[in-house]
């Protein structure tokens, strides 16, 4: 067996995406333990906790980060696995899949399990054993059966967490004679499920896919839904933005989004036996955030997309290209970060504990700089790199983990705007620069571009 | 009354350092229907894109009626067709919406050719562009191309998805439209059939090279293969003008030339007092010849 499986690369596309999250080792833990202990050996002063602290942080951080990357992919992995065609066409393979599975979750298991019991000095390890056992193949079915559902398979990250709340406490109650038949089952359900499922030959596994391959299905698919019926205004804003040509349905996207999300948080929040009902506020408010924010990133990524088509079809030399698209994301951005903020008002004032006027301007502070930023990123890149989409994606990547930063750490640092009203100013005045200088460098590279087809 | 509708003067293209066009000169008149023939990679796409001023050339020139090509106007533009290699069209709209929006904004929009290729291919209006097969996106593509009956028409590869049936409707719709002598198109392809079907002119790209550039018919008489067989060792290569290709084995040899006249065989049978065979080429030969194949 270990030979077959040898042959067939089996590790090596196992742990594909693993790979990626090991990068986040790479690029975020060892940084952070350096830093760490480069804080606790030489003499930083006051300075010392926070580089100790901070950089233990990011170090445990990212490992826990990947531990839970890998233990999440697994299943997905497995999945898109025995869904490709070359393995696809090899006899008994779920077979050693599934003994794989067993011997997987049983090590999972035991190792939680002992954490557990050494944790809270138990001495009878079987009753949360049994617990831990239940989890582990539920969740594991979970999984299964959210990626097989294709384009959904993002939810299974916020059911997991609902089903621990709601069956945890619900397990603990039982005897361990209950728990063990209801691990039999589970067993024999989920492997009478796997011996007998057809699997479907190349599966789409948007968990697994690389960076490229998503945006592309994202494309396809998410803008799909969501742009249903969408036609644009005109061909000019249909050649350059695509749905996004028309408002309404950027409006409209942005509210399926907003009660869609919502949902799953307030489904979240029923299931939850405890109060969870702020920290699920603070992620309500942080999705909004970055719906508005982002609101600007769509039209750069269109306009990366799909400006030497806008140039095949109208009078603009290359320059007045440049400003011409620069005025038309600005006028359709404009009107959209209108539009949705007024929807947002309207919700704070309904719960305006929960969503206060200061988040809401904080947003569209921050978007306001933002959009300049990804637009002008998306020039300076289409020109300079050729319409090179994996390094647009990776400085996107970073602009909206430096979003998200924003968003938790603005939110907090907002709510004492008199304090710092001289800080924030100097950000705006530096913001402003940044976005300046990278307008003038922009327009520069522009002159002589090469209106190249861009592959997203 | 011919008149030149893009003219290329000198043009080279360099990406990253290397060299994908190199020096060619050549011009497209109306009534010309040009073949852009050569292996991948040898430049076609390039070409195509600076002649629609989507690249800047790093030498020379190329006008599209006179004006610079990255500096055409929308009047221009509007008299130009484009199918480019991989789909461009507006993804998750209806095709009857994809179809509406262009016709808004096209002048001369012949809807009489619209509906006719909408049956005939049956492309279906209700469908989301994104569903489409890569084949229908192409009949799309083409579809929206030509309906308002460009001046200039260009495409890249139009025919390498459709199916046999579609490829034939296709070529004949373009035959029509090649009977306008105010007309030019350029198509570069891989399928050679195609070329003598409806081609008057041939460019053949050769690594960024115009390896040869006229009539399709002057092309098919000009280009031959000579076997060469002589008495003694034939030299290991011949100095003589216009060689394409040559294979020296012996006393014997076989050299394809671009622009075979009698009188030269004349030369060859004297100089080396050989006896020569000339074969005439079809034009898949000719393509293979100067591309070594």
């Amino acid at each position: 067996m270990r030979n077959k499986l040898l042959r067939l690369g089996f590790l090596a596309k196992l742990f594909f995406f693993s790979l990626w999250a090991l990068r986040l080792i790479l690029f975020v833990g060892i940084p952070g333990a350096v830093i760490a202990i480069a804080g606790k050996i030489v003499d930083y002063g006051s300075w010392e906790p926070f580089l100790v602290v901070g950089g233990i942080t990011l170090a445990a951080g990212s490992v826990c980060i990947y531990v839970g990357v890998v233990l999440l992919m697994f299943p997905a992995q497995l999945i898109s696995f025995i869904s490709s065609r070359q393995y696809g066409l090899l006899p008994y393979i779920r077979h050693y899949l599934a003994v794989l599975f067993v011997c997987i979750l049983s090590i999972l298991q035991v190792v939680a399990c002992c954490i557990l019991v050494f944790g809270i000095k138990r001495e009878h390890a079987m009753h949360p054993s049994l617990i831990v056992a239940i989890m582990l193949i539920a969740s594991f079915m979970v999984i299964l059966f959210f990626v097989r559902l294709g384009s959904m398979q993002f939810f299974y990250f916020f059911v997991l967490p609902a089903l621990g709340w709601y069956l945890v406490p619900q397990l603990k109650l039982m005897s361990s004679s209950v728990l063990a038949v209801i691990l039999v089952c589970l067993w024999a359900t989920f492997l009478g499920w796997w011996f007998s499922w057809h699997p479907k030959k190349y599966h789409k596994n948007l968990i697994v896919m690389n960076p490229s391959e998503l945006n592309k299905q994202n494309l396809s698919f998410c803008w799909g839904l969501y742009s249903r019926g969408a036609v644009p205004q005109n061909l000019e804003s249909g050649i350059l933005f695509g749905q996004f040509g028309n408002s309404f349905y950027q409006v409209r996207m942005f509210l399926i989004t907003l009660v869609v999300t919502g949902s799953v948080f307030a489904l979240m929040f029923m299931l939850s036996p405890h109060d969870f009902s702020t920290g699920l506020m603070i992620g309500v408010k942080i999705g909004i955030g970055i719906q508005v924010i982002q609101v600007g990133y769509n039209y750069s990524l269109a306009v990366f997309k799909n400006i030497n088509k806008y140039w095949l079809y109208f009078s603009l030399e290359r320059m007045q290209l440049f400003n011409a698209v620069e005025r038309k994301v600005a006028v359709f951005y404009l009107k959209n970060l209108i539009a949705i903020t007024s929807i947002i008002l309207v919700i704070s004032f309904f719960i305006p504990n929960y969503l206060p006027l200061e988040n809401i301007v904080f947003y569209v502070l921050v978007s306001l700089f933002i959009t300049p930023f990804t637009l002008y990123m998306a020039f300076i890149i289409y020109a300079k790199w050729r319409g090179n989409s994996k390094v647009f994606n990776w400085i996107n990547g970073i602009a909206m983990m430096l979003i998200l930063g924003a968003c938790f750490l603005g939110l907090n640092f907002f709510g004492h705007i008199s304090d710092y009203l001289i800080y924030i100013l100097i950000i705006i005045l530096a913001s402003l620069a940044v976005i300046l200088v990278m307008r003038q460098y922009a327009k520069r590279l522009w002159q002589q571009v090469d209106l190249v087809r861009v592959a997203i | 009354m011919e008149n030149t509708i893009i003219n290329i003067n000198n043009l080279q293209r360099q990406i990253d350092g290397n060299k994908i066009i190199k020096n060619i000169t050549a011009q497209v008149k109306s009534g010309d229907v040009v073949a852009l023939l050569g292996k991948n990679g040898a430049g076609k796409t390039t070409l195509i894109e600076t002649l629609l001023g989507f690249s800047y050339p790093t030498h020379g020139e190329v006008t599209l009626w006179g004006k610079s090509a990255t500096k055409i106007d929308a009047e221009i533009k509007a008299n130009i067709g484009f199918v480019p290699q991989q789909s461009e069209l507006i993804n998750h709209i209806s095709v009857g919406d994809q179809i509406q929006l262009f016709q808004r904004f096209r002048q001369n929009w012949n809807q009489q050719l619209v509906d006719k290729f909408i049956e005939e291919w049956q492309i279906p209006l209700k469908q989301t562009v994104a569903k489409l097969s890569v084949g229908q996106q192409q009949k799309l593509s083409i579809l929206l191309a030509i309906a308002h009956q460009p001046q200039l028409l260009i495409l890249d590869e139009p025919v390498a998805s459709l199916d046999p049936i579609a490829r034939r409707q296709f070529l004949q719709q373009l035959i029509e439209l090649a009977s306008d002598a105010e007309r030019a198109i350029i198509f570069s392809t891989h399928i050679i059939s195609d070329v003598e079907r409806i081609a008057n002119k041939v460019w053949m790209l050769r690594d960024g090279i115009l390896a040869y550039q006229g009539d399709l018919d002057e092309l098919k008489e000009s280009v031959a293969r000579i076997t060469i067989r002589a008495n003694k060792p034939l030299p290991g290569s011949f100095n003589l003008p216009n060689i394409i290709r040559q294979r020296v084995q012996g006393n014997q040899a076989v050299v394809a030339f671009s622009q075979w006249t009698n009188e030269m065989g004349s030369q060859i049978e004297n100089a080396y007092q050989a006896e020569i065979q000339v074969e005439y080429l079809s034009l898949e030969d000719i393509f293979l010849e100067m591309n070594n194949a």
